[in-house]
Order: C-alpha cells, then structure tokens, then sequence
C-alpha cells in the first residue's frame, strides 16, 4: 500500500525578507513528529486557515532547505503574488498551517550527467534546494545553474548561490540580469538567448537540463535551447505562477 | 468497462502521485504534467485524455490515483453510464 501524504499542522518559527517582493517562510511541525524525507526538487502544498479552523486555500512551494540538511525546520521562498501569498506573508510567528508532501518529479534524476538549470526569478527556488545539496554532499552532481533576474535587489537567493559557487567546485553559477545590472557588472545582461547559450556552454550533449520559472520564462529558454539544438522533450520544466 | 481518462493540464502541477500509484495509465512529461496511458502504452502518441477498456478490479486504482491528485486535476468517467466517477459531481 502506497503511502499518500496528508495535511499535517505546522507552526511559523519565522520570516526573512528575500527581495523587496519575495521573503524565506520557516515552519517547524507542530504534531510532534518528524518531517518527511524529500528530494531536492520536491515541493509542498502549504494550506492557510479560516479563523475558525477550515481550509481557506492551498498553494505549492518547493521546498527550499537541503533535505540532508533538514533538522527541524523547513524554508520555503515565496513571491508575494496575489491574495494567497499575501495571506502567507501576514502570518506570524507561532501561526498554524497545514502542509502536505512531499510532492513532485522535479528532480535530477540522470546521475552520470552534468545537470544544466535555468531559472527566472523565483523560480530559482528548486535549484537553490540542489545546489544547497551538492553543497552539503547530498547530491554528487556537477550542477551549472543560470539564473534570470531583473536585478541584483529583486534576485531571490542570489547572494547565498554566489557563496555557495564559491565554495563549492561542483557548482557554477551564471547570472543574466534583464533590466538592471549590478554597476561595473562584466557579466550576462538581457533575457536568456541563444548567443549567450552560445557563450556559456560549449555543449549540451552530456547533459540534464531544467527549468523553472513563468511561462514567459520558459517559453524564452525553450526558444533559445531549441536554437541550439536541444529538443524540447530533453528539458524538464517546471512552470511557476 | 470503459473509461474516459483526463488530465486537465491547468490544474497539474506536476505532484506525480497519479503516476506512482497507477504507473500503467498515467506517464510525466517533460513539462512536468501526466498525460494518459492505455495500459502502460501511448498509441497515437502522447495524450492528456484517453478512453481506455479496462477490467473492473483495475478501477480501484485508477480511482485511489485521481483520489491522490492534490489539485483535482484527473478525471475520471465511465463511459458507458456517463457518470463522472471522480472527482465527485
């Protein structure tokens, strides 16, 4: 008999601001049990309450924290985004809610390859969940993880993916900034293309591509991997709202 | 028993619980969405939506794998009565 994930109550233990529209929610488990393993990729259903204790609404978020890292908390990153996510940030510490999971496929699965990722803006938080876990040595993969963002200060992330390229061989971070780039930046500027794919990586052969971000996102990166020869059935994407 | 199998692909995000517990009728696609299978097979190629002939005791599965979608996205009807079997109408 499979095992299907059920809602289970957990409680706010805090909140950071990521960006000036995104912030890092921390949850703890407010039954008393453990939290379920995850893969890095896998994400969550969180579910907010009415004041009297019915569902209000759920929403998904991929887990955040390095699942062999995942003591007693787990971080989610979340763009405030409509009604939902707004609701999200209004919570405050010692706040109830549920979550169910571990959900997903989103996950690299091709061990022997280099995994090549693509994210645009928030859509960054999978690939932060993988790279925090080749970082902790959960995850033997070479991973080269390209983010998309407007700017440096509206870029989820950014600063800890920089840390952790740093000190990390197996990881390697290119970043493109689509309107604003850091001042004196030497680096990738403008959306995603096929000349800056060009530049950036030799080949696409041995590899596993994904990509995670809003369809407009998406539909840019398939564009430019298509131009370079990639066919779309070898991208797994995940598609962020 | 025939059933009209669908995956309404606005409402999948990708949860993949249809596939662990019916992997004969449901496959992840490179969009990370289930499309339809018809015993394991994709005849005509990849499908949201398939009717598929099936013995009575495989429907407990397929149902507990609609049941197991998070958002509702699987659809489950039979085709010879025309009643919606999941989720419930």
């Amino acid at each position: 008999m499979i095992a299907l994930p059920e809602f289970r109550p957990f409680r706010v233990l805090g909140k950071t601001p990521l960006t000036e529209r995104s912030f890092a929610l921390f949850l703890v488990p407010d039954d008393g049990a453990p939290i379920a393993p995850f893969r890095a990729g896998q994400w969550a259903m969180l579910r907010l309450r009415n004041p009297d204790g019915t569902p209000w609404g759920q929403a998904a978020f991929s887990f955040v924290t390095a699942p062999s890292a995942v003591m007693t908390s787990l971080e989610f990153g979340i763009k405030r985004a409509g009604e939902f996510t707004r609701r999200l940030d209004a919570l405050q510490v010692g706040d109830v809610l549920d979550l169910r999971g571990p959900y997903g496929v989103f996950t690299p699965k091709e061990e022997e390859k280099e995994l090549i990722c693509f994210s645009g803006g928030i859509g960054v938080t999978p690939f932060v969940c993988m790279a925090r876990e080749i970082a902790a040595g959960g995850l033997a993969r070479t991973m080269t993880l390209m983010t998309s963002n407007g700017g440096e200060y509206s870029a989820p992330y950014l600063h800890e993916l920089r840390n952790l390229a740093a000190a990390t061989p197996a990881l390697r971070l290119v970043e493109t900034f689509s309107s604003t780039a850091p001042e004196g930046w030497t680096g990738e500027r403008g959306r995603i293309d096929a000349a800056m794919l060009a530049r950036q990586f030799p080949s696409f052969t041995d590899s596993e591509i994904m990509a995670c971000g809003s369809a407009d996102f998406l539909g840019g990166v398939m564009a430019a991997l298509e131009q370079r020869g990639v066919s779309a059935d070898r991208v797994v994407r995940e598609k962020f709202f | 028993m025939k059933l009209r199998l669908r995956v309404d692909q606005d409402l999948c995000i990708g949860a993949a619980s249809c596939v662990t517990i019916a992997p004969e009728s449901f496959v992840m696609n490179a969009e990370n969405k289930a499309e339809v299978l018809d015993h394991g097979a994709a005849q005509g190629g990849p499908s949201y939506e398939r009717i598929i002939e099936i013995a009575p005791e495989e429907l407990d599965t397929i149902i507990l794998a609609a049941q197991a979608c998070p958002t509702l996205a699987v659809i489950v009807e039979d085709i010879e009565t025309g009643e919606q079997l999941y989720p419930p109408v």
